[in-house]
């Protein structure tokens, strides 16, 4: 099918996008998200990807990204996100001993995504999402926080 | 080729491959003031609407061979210019001044020790206020009509204006932020000098851009995919205003997204009165993707399954004549040293 392209952004800069959005009462919800890649979670689930792991992913990440909201980091964040390790460790829950997966949270700063910063987020919160994680989403029993920067290291893992 | 149909006061930024060029536009912007970039050896015709043109820095020194040379016979002296760093040194050198490499060269902070306060150019440019320099050559002398207009300790010509014409030339880098009253010399060129009338704002920019997308697709149906993203979002909403139900947005699932994204996206662009359908392909992505552990493959068989999907959906709407897309100014700058060739290979002397 041959089609003629049309881009009606073609003049604009990325803050002019949102101004322009703004202006014509787009929702805040997305005019002010986060960047997400085109691959989406199939980046981060390391390894293979299964509907369950997709599922155990979307809990954690839910988890997280709304504690970043309700604590009003989100703004704060250029991009966050859950990435699923395809590492099981061992822990122990009650009196049982697991053996479940570790997840990495990831929260950067930037201000065009060419080079970032590991946000230095409080301790506190970061307690409080690793204890919902972990009590809250069946599959994971180890959260780790990923204090890297970009360059050299980039702020997906795949 | 200008980027509107209809044309509309801005001003010319010509390109000389400096890194802080998109600067410079961003600046204007800021100032309400629509502005384009163009390539310094592809100089658009210069209309009515054109109210006056920047020459920007370059990595080139004006004393080498390969040096930019601009025709500019049809700008100076007829419309407002100014020249930024190379922009400022061409127009010393080829118009009877001369340039030289300094004897101490200029890069990062400096402060201007001398400013010409009756000057409309410097207005509210206070003297010894920072300034962001980044030069190996220096403007050694220039013409009897020339006249300084501010300078540093070690640059006596950090800025001119050229007497009976609206042209001047400066050293420095107004567009970066690190020069702290670089904004008040930029807004008194395009505001003072240029007479811009400030107008060209996000309202202005729906109007203009809905008129141009009626004009230009009638009545064609046009398809567009939608990420949930700020920039396919914003490029949907002004596509509808300008056609309505003729555009047909397509929103995959692909399993892939965060939870209850699809459902929340969806609803809230139903909400927007968007014609948009959403498509379940979570399976077709699962199963492209099923034992696959390599990192690069895996982003292939996403990208192949999307483009299945979508073609499959796009052959659904009938008639259909048009791709809409998010691109946005940055993708669409054409660079001086041709398209794929960033300027970070080149050392950046101005």
């Amino acid at each position: 099918m041959k089609l003629k392209v049309v881009e009606p952004l073609r003049a604009l800069f990325k803050d002019e996008v949102r101004r322009v959005g703004k202006s014509l009462n787009i929702d805040g919800a997305i005019l002010e998200r986060h960047p997400f890649p085109g691959p989406g979670l199939g980046i981060r689930i390391l390894g293979d990807v299964t509907a369950e792991k997709v599922r155990i992913l979307q809990e954690a990440d839910s988890i997280f990204i709304n504690s970043l909201k309700s604590s009003g980091l989100y703004n704060d964040v250029w991009q966050a996100g859950v990435m699923l390790l395809p590492v099981q460790s061992v822990g122990v829950m009650g009196d049982e001993r697991t053996y479940e997966n570790a997840v990495a949270l990831r929260a950067v700063s930037s201000t065009d995504g060419m080079t970032a910063d590991w946000c230095h987020l409080p301790y506190e919160f970061l307690a409080k999402v690793s204890n919902d994680i972990i009590n809250r989403v069946k599959g994971i029993n180890r959260v780790t926080y990923d204090i890297s920067s970009k360059p050299p290291a980039t702020i997906e893992w795949e | 080729m200008f980027i509107f149909a209809v044309m509309q006061e801005m001003i010319l930024i010509l390109d000389f491959g400096s890194q802080y060029t998109q600067l410079i536009a961003r600046r204007l912007r800021e100032l309400n003031t629509y502005c384009e970039i163009h390539p310094w050896n592809k100089i658009p015709d210069i209309t009515s609407d054109i109210k006056g043109v920047i020459l920007s820095g370059s990595p080139f020194s004006t004393r080498d061979e390969s040096a930019p040379k601009p025709d500019l016979s049809n700008i100076k002296g007829k419309l407002p210019l100014l020249g930024v760093c190379f922009g400022a040194q061409y127009m010393a050198q080829n118009y009877g001044g001369e340039v030289s490499p300094s004897k101490i060269r200029e890069y990062g902070r400096a402060n201007l020790s001398f400013v010409d306060s009756s000057n409309v150019l410097m207005q509210n440019v206070n003297e010894k206020s920072q300034v962001w320099m980044s030069h190996g050559d220096t403007i050694a002398s220039v013409p009897d009509h020339y006249k300084v207009i501010c300078s540093t300790e070690d640059v006596n010509f950090a800025g001119y204006h050229i007497q009976g014409e609206e042209t001047y030339g400066i050293q420095f880098h107004p567009e970066v932020y690190h020069s702290t009253d670089g904004a008040n010399l930029l807004k008194n060129f395009v505001v003072d000098i240029c007479k811009c009338d400030q107008s060209w704002t996000p309202k202005a920019f729906v109007e203009t851009t809905v008129a141009e997308l009626k004009e230009k697709l009638g009545n064609d149906k046009v398809i567009l995919g939608l990420s949930g993203g700020v920039d396919s979002s914003v490029a949907a909403v002004l596509l509808h205003k300008a056609i309505g139900t003729n555009l047909h947005c397509i929103f995959v699932d692909n399993g892939l997204l965060r939870k209850n994204e699809f459902e929340d996206v969806l609803n809230s662009y139903k909400g927007m009165g968007l014609n948009v359908k959403g498509v379940n392909a979570k399976d077709k992505f699962y199963k492209a993707l099923e034992g696959e552990k390599d990192p690069e493959l895996k982003r292939k068989a996403i990208g192949r399954v999307f483009d299945e999907v979508f073609d499959e959906e796009s052959k659904l709407v009938e008639n259909a004549k048009w791709l809409g897309q998010g691109t946005i100014y940055p993708d669409v700058i054409e660079s001086v040293f041709g398209y794929g060739r960033s300027f970070r290979n080149y050392k950046i002397s101005s």
